[in-house]
Formats: structure tokens, sequence, C-alpha cells
């Protein structure tokens, strides 16, 4: 068409002022294209960390709440000490059951058993230490009573469903399969090899489970190896502390796995080097099964399979609703429920301020730019009005006219566009690298208080709890969530396909808006009067 | 034939009170050539403008093949019904000469397959060569620029043609020539042709001759 021909003439015959158009569209371009692409970039980074830190739901002993309590009940020294007496816990069956919560996107739940075997022997067992179950190995730390229930010595870790370690790729099969039913198992190379395994050996391993203590249960009465029937089961009495009154009621029961693959276990042997020789705590020793398979022997109410559940709130908004939910279904004023909002801001916050920066930089960039480029195109179009009175004197439509000056402007741009996405791609990484860079150093100095994380993993009764925190050392909770929030203080933006298509959005309306500015001009003036005002 | 009619025609400029034309009566036939002639400022560039569709009448009618122009597409009517020729040339500057020719074919929807060739030729006709027509209208005499103002009017092939001044700035030679270019589009092709002039030598061609003051228009020869 011969309109879109004469717009391109027209673009070379007017050079000099045609640059100057496109200097000033190349900037707005470039400015938006970089703040665009920071952006859209953050606001994905953000979505990610929102799903990840906030959608989180934890379920958290209050800890102030049970330090003043403690203090109040003139807990001996200055030191938190909790016995297992004096601590709230979560019970495995109300874990399980808010699992099922519909404010949940989904739920992860994992668990732990202390076992023995018979059929072989765990990497550094000890066996001397069988020999005086009547004192507790004490380790300095948390530990002592962590691997040592009512007097015997665990060896092995049984975890169900903790597969963590094998997505993060410390960990990876070398050979069989994962456990695809209940009562399989996975071994480390190491395990098997000191005792021969093979894959298809099938291997029992013995835990004890505990009851609650009745009521009418009288310390003083009992006698370590009595036998007790709790709910028609039979326990066996074990004594631990007589002058405190710490008993246990214990019933042991046997795993029968299948081993279907031995893993490869890039993990030191040892987390914590305090812990370095007690098999309990050797990674090498860990088995992993099924959830399902550590939760087959339990009878509702029994401790000794620790649960740890992950909750994952469909929408971060729901928190609420599954905090009015896990209360209304039993869950006590000694636990908090809330979501990981200190390390959402630590991480997320200097992204969202970035996002901020570049968008209210881009409409200024943009408020600024479209107002300098409708003068300019209102001041270029009083030039033209002669060629456009002239053209319109030789009847061409005030439609064919706009749409002429329309095409010029989106060539224009579209030249700038090609530059401008260039140079704004080339740009935004600096740009946004050193916006972040400045946010980061502000949200740290806002959320450096110091605070202790606490997870209490499920487990009734009289069974013995591991808090996780800064001063109770480097006991483990089996898949345990660590709060490790660092800032994302580096960020890779790219342009992507929707940044795309919405500068060419910004571009067109650009073009479109310097034309129609210039059109409105046009047609109010009759070409007869144009050209005798020429005249 | 009569191709156009002017029925009591007046016009005054929007802001001026006093009518430059009033009561204007003609009938301008095909074939025929008309002057116009009038002192300055009598309102002759006036008339044609509104002949030319640029502006209506104030007051009266202007028929156009029986079709009065107030109610007509005049975008369309400058484009393939009339070739108009300014007495200020009003071409677009910063294009050649064989440029603008070109675009007023499109603008008229021409059917003519090479518009480029046509535009040469027709440029050639009225006496500009190859290399001038290739030149921006910046870059050419008043002379010239009258020329391809000239060669515009007809490139739209239009029935009526209209020209203010057209031999103002030529010499005895050209305005010869150019003249028997506009008698010869009237006597050979059957056009319309209306021409403001001050020249004798064009009043001369003429076949009707009128005079325009105070407003009004009367038949000076016939
Ligand atoms: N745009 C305008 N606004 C107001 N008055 C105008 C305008 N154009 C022309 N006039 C006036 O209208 C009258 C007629 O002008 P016009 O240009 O038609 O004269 P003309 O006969 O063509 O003169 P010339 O021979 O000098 O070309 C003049 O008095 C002029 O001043
Ligand atoms: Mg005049």
């Amino acid at each position: 068409m011969y309109i879109i021909q004469n717009a391109f003439a027209n673009i070379l015959r007017n050079r000099g002022r045609n640059i100057l158009l496109a200097i000033i569209i190349l900037a707005i371009i470039t400015t938006s294209v970089t703040a665009l692409i920071i952006n859209n970039t953050s606001a994905a980074v953000i979505e990610d960390y929102q799903f990840r830190f906030s959608s989180e739901a934890f379920i958290q002993l209050d800890i102030d709440r049970l330090t003043s309590s403690a203090s109040n009940g003139g807990s001996a020294g200055g030191n938190r000490v909790f016995s297992s007496a004096s601590i709230p816990q979560m019970d495995a069956e109300l874990q399980l059951m808010l699992t099922d919560s519909a404010f949940l996107k989904e739920s992860l739940a994992t668990g732990s058993v202390r076992g023995n075997s018979g059929d072989i022997r765990a990497i550094d067992q000890n066996d001397e230490d069988e020999t005086d179950p009547s004192q507790p190995q004490g380790i300095p730390g948390a530990g002592g009573m962590a691997f040592r229930i009512g007097g015997d010595m665990s060896n092995f870790q049984l975890l169900g469903d903790q597969w963590e370690s094998f997505t993060e790729g410390v960990r990876s099969l070398e050979s069989g399969r994962f456990p695809e039913t209940d009562n399989e198992c996975v071994l480390s190379v190491d395990l098997a090899e000191a005792n021969g395994v093979e894959i298809g050996n099938v291997i029992h391993f013995t835990a004890l489970l505990s009851a609650g203590l009745p009521e009418d249960f009288d310390v003083n009465e009992a006698e370590d190896g009595d036998v007790m029937e709790v709910n028609g089961i039979d326990y066996t009495v074990s004594v631990l502390n007589r002058d405190f009154g710490i008993a246990g009621l214990n019933r042991e029961v046997t795993y029968e796995l299948t081993v279907t693959g031995l893993y490869y276990d890039l993990n030191d042997a040892y987390e914590n080097e305090m812990l370095s020789g007690y098999a309990y705590f050797n990674n090498r020793n860990e088995v992993l099964t099924t959830l399902g398979t550590l939760l087959q022997p339990r009878q509702s109410g029994e401790s000794g399979v620790q649960v740890n559940v992950r909750y994952f709130l469909a929408d971060p908004a729901y928190i609420g609703n599954f905090e009015a939910e896990a209360r209304e279904k039993g869950l006590s004023d000694a636990f908090l429920v809330t979501t990981d909002e200190r390390s959402y801001n630590t991480i997320v916050k200097p992204v969202v301020e970035l996002k901020k920066i570049s968008l209210i930089f881009m409409f200024v960039v943009l408020g600024l730019g479209a107002v300098i480029l409708l003068l300019l195109t209102s001041i270029s179009i009083r030039e033209r009005k002669y060629e456009i009175g002239v053209l319109r004197a030789m009847g061409m439509k005030k439609s064919k006219v706009a749409l002429g000056l329309w095409c010029e402007m989106l060539a224009i741009t579209a030249v700038c566009l090609a530059i401008g996405l260039g140079a704004g791609a080339v740009l935004s990484q600096p740009v946004s690298d050193m916006i972040l860079v400045s946010q980061v150093e502000a949200a740290q100095e806002q959320n450096s208080a110091p605070g202790g994380f606490m997870t209490v993993p499920g487990g009734g009764g009289g069974g013995p709890v591991r808090i996780q925190g800064s001063q109770m050392g480097g006991a483990r909770i089996g898949g345990g969530f660590t709060a490790n929030a660092q800032p994302l203080d580096e960020m890779t933006v790219s342009l992507d396909i929707a940044t795309l298509f919405q500068i060419i959005g910004i571009a067109l309306a650009l073009a479109t808006a310097a034309a129609l500015a210039g059109v409105t001009k046009i047609t109010k003036y009759e070409p007869i009067k144009i050209l005798m005002e020429r005249n | 034939m009569n191709v156009l009619t002017l029925n009591d025609v007046s016009y005054t400029y929007d802001k001026a009170k006093k009518k430059v034309l009033d009561g204007v009566n003609a009938v301008f036939e095909s074939g025929k050539v008309y002057t116009i002639v009038g002192k300055s400022g009598a309102g002759k560039s006036t008339l044609l403008s509104l002949i030319a569709g640029l502006d209506v009448c104030t007051d009266g009618e202007i028929l156009h093949g029986g079709q009065n122009l107030a109610k007509l597409d005049r975008d369309e009517y400058r484009a393939k019904g009339i070739g108009v020729i300014f007495q200020s040339y009003n071409l677009i500057q910063n294009a050649t000469a064989a440029e603008n020719i070109v675009l007023s074919m499109n603008i008229s929807k021409s059917k003519e397959s090479d518009k480029k060739g046509f535009a040469y030729a027709l440029l050639e006709k009225v006496g500009i060569d190859r290399e001038t027509a290739d030149r921006t209208i910046l870059k050419l005499s008043g002379g010239e620029q009258q020329r391809v103002g000239i060669a515009r009017a007809l490139s739209g092939g239009p029935g009526l043609i209209i020209a203010d001044e057209p031999t103002g700035n030529l010499d005895k030679e050209t305005e010869k020539d150019i003249l028997n270019i506009l008698t010869s589009l009237a006597h050979t092709d059957g056009k319309c042709v209306i021409i403001v002039t001050h020249s004798r030598r064009v009043t001369g061609v003429a076949d009707v001759i009128y005079g325009i003051s105070g407003g009004r228009m009367t038949k000076v020869e016939e």
C-alpha cells in the first residue's frame, strides 16, 4: 500500500527530525525494557519464594511461653532445662490428621524410629555399652538421652519417607531400587558391605514403642521388668529415675525389612564431631523405608515413632483458617502456628523492593517520556502542517493521513524497539545487581535480630524430645526443616516472552499516542486553512 | 456538456464580515477554456478554492455533474474529479517532482501500471526532463515547480482543471507551451479548463472570459 511506502519515504526525507524522535523513543524503550525485565524477573522470584517461604505452615512450640512457665516453675539454674514431662508434645495422630486439611496444597510426612538389629551390626556399633544399661551414657549437649531409651542403646535410625537427600543430590542409589511398598528398605553401601548384605536380603530391626503411664501408676511400686497391660497390650515397665518419678512402659516391635537397594552417601558420617563414634548418629547407619512401614506396628497413643509433618498451605492467606482447624482438632495453646515470615522477609523483601523501584522507575520514565514525545510530535506536526495540507488538497482522506503518520511512528519505534531490547537486556543485569545489593543491605539491617528456631517433633507420652536450635547442638530431627535464610543477593534477570510482549505493547502504545497527538491536530484544520496560513 | 454550475455562490472568510464573493452565477462546460480576470484581492483564488472543493460556499451552491459539492465526498472529488494548479504550487517540498506525481496518482487510485514511467512522461510533456524530475521540489525554480504543479493536476486524468495564475512565473516561450497543453486538453480531450490570470496572452486563448469585481462575476467576452 502506497501509504506505507510513503511513510517510509517520509522517514528518510525528514531524517533530522526523526533521529531526534528516535533518540527519545529509544531512551524510553531502553529504560522500560530494563525496568520491565527486572520487574518481571523479580515477580517470578517473589512468587517462587512466596510459595517456598510463606506457604509452609509451622507448628512450633511457643518458646516464650515455655521459658516463662519453666522459670516460674523454679527449674534449676539459669539454663533452659526441659524435662520430657514439662514439654507439651504434639501427638502423631493430630499431626497426621491435619494432613487432610482442606487449606493445604500438600503435606510432607516423614518419620523416624530408633532401632536395633540382631541380623547386622551398625558401623561404629559399641556393644560394651549394652552391658551397663542402668547408666545412661551421657553425651555433652542434648544427645545423651536421644539414643537411649528405656536403658537400651539404639544403633540404627529407621527413617520413613525421608528422601530429601536424594533429591538434593547428597545421596544416590548405587544399585537396586527405592522401596515401592511397605516393609522394603534401602541401606548405605557402607553398611551393606560391612555386613555382607545384598539386595533381596531380609533384615530384622527391633524398636521400642512406649505407652503413656496410666494415671494410677505409682513409680514406687513398680519394678524394672514388670509387665503391665494397657489397652489390652502388654508393656514392660522401665524405671529410669525413681527420684524424679521418671518411668516408661515399653514394648518391643520388630520390623522385617527387605533390602531393595543400596545408596551412596556424600554426607559426612557424622554431622557433628561431638557425636562422632556413636553408631546411632552415623549417617551410614540410616535405614530408609516408608513412613507407613514405621507406623504399622504402632498403636494409637504410642510413642516411639517420631513423626514430622510439613504443611504447605494452598495459599499463604489460609494460615488463620489452618490454625483454627488445628485448634479445633486439639492443638494445645503451647504451640504456635506460623508461616516463616522472617525468612520470607529477609530473602524476598529486597526483591520486592527491587520490583517496586523498577516499576516506579518505569512509570516515571514512561510518563516523562510520553510528555516529551507528545510535545515533540505536536511540534513536528505543526512543522508538517503544510505537507498535510497539500496531501489533503490532493484528496487524501484524513484517515489515510493519520495512518501514514502512525506508520512513520511505528517504523521509527520498531527500529528503537530492536535497539532498545538489546540495550535493555544488557543493562538490566548490572542495574538489577546494583539496586538489589543496596536493598539486601537495607533488609539485613532490619532483620538482624537473632532468634532461635525451634521445632518439636511429634511423639507422644514419655518419649524423649529433641529440640532443634542453636543452643542445643547439632542433634538433627530426621528430615526436619532448617531455617537458613540467606537473602537473595543475586538474581539472574532475563528477557522472557511475556516481557517481550509487554514491551511491544508499550512501544505500540507510545507510537500510537504520538501519532494520535498529531492526528488530533490535523483534523482540526481544513486543507484550505492549512494552505492559506502558509501562503 | 455542463461540468460545473455556480448558483448564487457567496463566501465570507470566518472572521471578516465582508463578503468576498456575493452571489456568483456561472456555468462551465466541457471542451472549453475559461479565464477569470480581476484585480488582486478580488476573490479569484477564493472562488477557485471553492470550485476545488477545499471549502464550501457560505451561501448558494456549486454543482459538479449535477451534484452539490457541499454534500459530496470532497476528498474523492479532489482526488479524481478535478485537477488544481495552485498559485503557490503546493507541492510536497522534500519529495522529488516525480514522487509528487506518483503520490498524486496513488491518491486518485490511478489504474496506471507503471506510475513512475507515466510520471516521467507527464513531466516531460510540461518540460521537465528526467534529471530535474528526480530532484526534490526545494531544489527547483519557481517556473519548474509551476510545471510540476501542472503535471500533477493532469496526473489523475480529471474532467475539470482549474489553474491559478499557471503562467505567472514562466517566460513567454514556456507560457506558450503550457497554454498549448491546457487548450488542447479542452479542445482535443474535451476537458473543462478554468484559468485565473492577469495575462493578456492567456485570455487570448480563452473561449469565455469572466471578470470578478465587488464580489460579483460577469461574462466579459465569449
Ligand atoms: N484566509 C483568509 N482570511 C480572511 N481573508 C482572506 C483570506 N484569504 C484571502 N482573504 C481575503 O479575501 C480577498 C480575496 O482574496 P483572494 O486570494 O481570493 O484574491 P485574488 O483575487 O486571488 O488576488 P490575487 O490576484 O492577488 O491572487 C482578499 O481581500 C483577501 O485579503
Ligand atoms: Mg489569487
